[in-house]
């Protein structure tokens, strides 16, 4: 069980989190508004309903606090709150630095700070702590134009 | 442990008023 453990509620709960069950006719609606087609599946949305981030499927509660905390991060990313963003992506890299979500976090660290002060080297700067820390993993590739001769 | 709401339309006019995120959950009781 994941919810259960201190460290996931308490990030959990930093938004506004509302659980319904899909077994229920009365949620019929709101499962095809979503397209809902496998649990568990979290959305991110903001207060108009929209989705920002979203997952699917069971992750251990390290793993599943990294992902939320990096899912968070992306939903502030998405709505240019650069700063809140910041703060969770460095979060993830700072408690969950072994999670799987890490070198996400690392790569949108870099990408978050270069859409705040475009001028400056923090994205190069970040990837190359990401090629560094995270050698093998999707989000090395992802920059791996960077390393083209 | 989390304060899960019940009602999604209160969940997004609490985030709304309060400039949060939601975090939807969708669950099978089984």
């Amino acid at each position: 069980m994941t919810y259960p453990e201190t460290f996931v509620s308490e990030i959990v709960n930093r938004c506004v989190p509302v659980q319904i069950d899909n077994s229920k006719p009365e949620n019929e609606s709101l499962l095809k508004r979503y397209h809902h087609i496998w649990t568990p599946d979290i959305r991110i949305l903001n207060g108009d309903g929209d989705v920002l981030q979203e997952w699917q499927g069971y992750l251990p509660p390290a793993e599943f606090a990294a992902r939320a905390l990096v899912s968070i991060g992306q939903a502030h990313l998405r709505l240019r709150e650069f700063d809140k963003a910041e703060e969770c992506y460095v979060e993830t890299l700072k408690r969950f630095p072994a999670a799987i979500a890490a070198p996400e976090a690392q790569y949108y660290l870099g990408v978050t700070r270069y859409r705040r002060h475009p001028e400056g080297n923090e994205l190069l700067h970040q990837w190359a702590i990401l090629r560094a820390k995270y050698p093998v993993s999707e989000f090395r590739l992802k920059q791996s134009f960077k390393e083209l001769p | 442990m989390i304060s899960w709401r019940k009602d999604f339309n209160e969940a997004l006019k609490e985030a709304k008023r309060d400039s949060k995120l939601v975090f939807f959950d969708v669950f099978n009781p089984g």
